[in-house]
């Protein structure tokens, strides 16, 4: 008997598919058939999906099938033939030998095709040698009646793309289900269930009933925001009645703009010296409310210690010094330091480096509650400038009508663009007219100055092939300021 | 019946050019298929491992397994799916040291710990992929809220793989009935 039982087994070897589960049995009264009403009620009792496929019985033997493909075909399970774009069975040409790699990526295909619930692959010998080829399909099933239950209405139904005689895609189904939850969720029904279930509505197994049912819970509102634990608390909490006009007393909870009332928060604390403040929510849920709780935890003042300005600098030092208006051993105030930021970055671009990466450098004592900053100033990678000769007069500025003789060279050292022996070249400094590494290698030169600017892709043609310039080139000009108008 | 004579019966009445099942759909993962020439490539280090005697034993033996490395794979789709969500990568240099930890841990050298997985059946590409899923595991793990790891990592890998097939239409047509 054993060896009986392991020859069934082996027979499975191929990985057939097991014989299906019966269709579900609806209750049937003797001598009628089931009502709409009963065929509701027994399926939306019901929570599982038809699967798209069969169970699959497989043993370990791996089929083996050696020769030279003779045709390919795409047959339901009826043997018709399935129409496919050539492109989906190109891996597997007849004339080339069997590949398992190459049915594999026709499988995926035919899958992605989004028409087949079911791919499996067969071959046979055929006469006079050679492989036939055939994958057989299971095209996807129809939706026939779609039930609702619960709390569940027409617009659930559309929402999870459950309308008769639709595709039935369970694949999709669950992605709509969760959003259909998070949806009720945003609503303030913050226990809402969506359950789906399917069962096969014909005998032919070719279409399915489907069945929603929501259970939305109660509506739960907001009761109160309430700031606790800090020595500001009255003021945030008039600053977040203020911010804040969605998480009102009645209102359904947002969750989105109490993250964003923790940051403003974090700010206010930050604008009076408290950089190691801890701004935490806690959200507590009784009956059909939620009060929501932010508790705070000052910490020290810290007041500022030295303030600099250092790297790339495009001015004299003493125009950025006029810029830092806070002073040392002052209450550290976040608002008013990224102002002082953000005039830097405003001088560097008025001195044609817009690009420059302008950023607050911090260093916190513990001990003595300082905060010490330096707002660094770094220019594009890779970009550099190395003067070649010095000029004379006032410095090219933004507006500027110049004209310049130049080399492009790549890194390589072959040129691909030169006026040396032409009309010197005009333009609009700072005007947008030039590559922004060209633009930014000529602002601040003098009449007669020679400078070589290394301009890195970012700042030139990017990833662009232009002329003889390949992409994500480096380029090389060496530049001479003819005139400043 | 004897086995030889069912065997010499199937081939007395098989047809001539009989249609042979040669791969499958194996398992729905979201929006991927699990094939069963996939299942059999990354189950064959485990399928070489059983020794069974008793055909109906090893033939159980090996459907246990399959069914383990499909449910296997499902995860591993699920992770990398949910890895790409969260932008969480494993670079190359991270499964290169990866590997050389196991096989230090091990106390042989990464070209003596390739040559024994190699001997499995298990080629250095498909190591290396089984290496940076697990790093893309431990690393969603972390980033998914709710998982508790104080029960044991692999208390938790199995808390991340209910989680993640939670959230998308998983078809297991090798599980078992």
């Amino acid at each position: 008997v054993k060896l009986a039982l392991a020859a069934v087994l082996l027979a499975c070897a191929c990985g057939r598919a097991a014989p299906a589960p019966r269709p579900v049995t609806l209750p049937k009264a003797r001598g009628h058939e089931p009502s709409l009403a009963e065929r509701r009620a027994a399926l939306c009792a019901r929570r599982d999906l038809v699967p798209l496929g069969a169970p699959v019985v497989a043993a370990a033997a791996r089929p083996t099938e050696a020769g030279t493909v003779r045709d390919v075909s795409v047959r339901d399970a009826q043997g018709r033939a399935a129409e496919v774009r050539a492109e989906v069975l190109a891996p597997l040409a007849p004339g080339v030998m069997l590949d398992e790699a190459a049915a594999r990526e026709v499988e995926r295909r035919l899958w992605k095709t989004g028409r087949f619930d079911d791919v499996a692959l067969e071959t046979s010998r055929a006469d006079g040698g050679g492989v036939h080829v055939v994958f057989r399909v299971e095209p996807k099933r129809e939706l026939a009646d779609v039930f609702v239950a619960g709390d569940a209405d027409q617009g659930d139904t559309q929402a999870l793309r459950l309308l008769s005689h639709a595709i039935y895609d369970p694949v999709a189904l669950v992605g709509a289900r969760r959003s259909l939850v998070a949806a009720y969720r945003a609503k303030g029904y913050l226990d809402a269930a969506v359950s789906v279930s399917s069962t096969f509505a014909g005998a032919d197994r070719r279409t399915v009933d489907a069945c929603v049912r929501v259970d939305r819970g109660p509506r739960v509102t907001l009761d109160a925001v309430r700031v606790h634990g800090s020595a500001f608390d009255a003021q945030l909490e008039a600053m977040l009645a203020r911010e804040d006009t969605e998480n009102v007393h009645g209102a359904v909870l947002a969750e989105d703009v109490l993250e964003r009332d923790l940051l403003l928060v974090a700010a206010f604390l930050y604008d009076r010296g408290l950089l190691e403040n801890k701004v935490e929510k806690k959200i507590e849920r009784r009956g059909d409310t939620v009060s929501v709780s932010i508790d705070v935890v000052d910490g020290a003042v810290f007041r500022y210690g030295a303030i600099d300005v250092k790297g790339h600098l495009a001015a004299p030092k003493a125009e950025y010094t006029k810029l830092v208006t806070e002073k040392r051993g002052a209450v550290f105030n976040r608002t008013r330091m990224m102002k002082i930021v953000d005039a830097v970055r405003a001088l560097q671009t008025s001195k044609g480096r817009p690009d420059d990466d302008v950023e607050p450098e911090t260093n916190l004592d513990d001990k003595k509650h300082t905060v010490s900053i330096v707002i660094s100033i770094k220019g594009p990678q890779g970009f550099s400038i190395v003067e070649l000769a010095r000029g004379k007069g006032r410095a090219a500025k933004r507006g500027d009508l110049v004209s310049v003789r130049y080399t492009g060279k790549l890194a390589s050292g072959k040129v691909f663009d030169t006026n040396v022996s032409k009309a010197p070249f005009s333009f609009k400094l700072g005007g947008g007219s030039v590559i922004a590494g060209f633009d930014r290698g000529v602002s601040g030169m003098k009449i007669g100055e020679k400078r070589r600017v290394t301009i890195p892709p970012d700042l030139g043609y990017g990833s662009r092939a232009i002329g003889g310039i390949p992409p994500s080139s480096v380029l090389v000009f060496d530049i001479e300021l003819v005139s400043i108008q | 019946v004897a086995l030889p004579h069912l065997v010499a019966a199937v081939l007395i009445f098989a047809p001539v050019a009989r249609a042979r099942t040669f791969d499958r759909v194996a398992a729905v993962a979201g929006g991927h298929v699990i094939l069963l020439s996939e299942v059999r490539e990354s189950a064959a280090p485990y399928l070489s491992e059983i020794h069974e005697k008793d055909p109906l034993a090893r033939a159980r033996a090996e459907t246990r397994v399959l069914r383990e490395t499909c449910e296997r794979l499902i995860d591993d789709v699920l992770v990398v799916d949910e890895a790409e969500r969260l932008h969480v990568t494993a670079a190359s240099d991270e499964v290169d040291h990866a590997i050389d930890a196991i096989a230090k841990a091990r106390g042989e050298t990464t070209a003596a710990a390739l040559a024994e997985a190699a001997s499995q059946g298990v080629g250095e590409t498909q190591y290396r992929e089984m290496i940076r899923v697990q790093i893309l595991r431990y690393r969603v793990m972390q980033l998914t809220p709710g998982i508790d790891r104080s029960k044991g990592d692999e208390a938790a890998m199995s808390a991340l793989a209910a989680e993640l097939r939670e959230k998308v239409y998983v078809e297991d047509r090798m599980a078992a009935p």
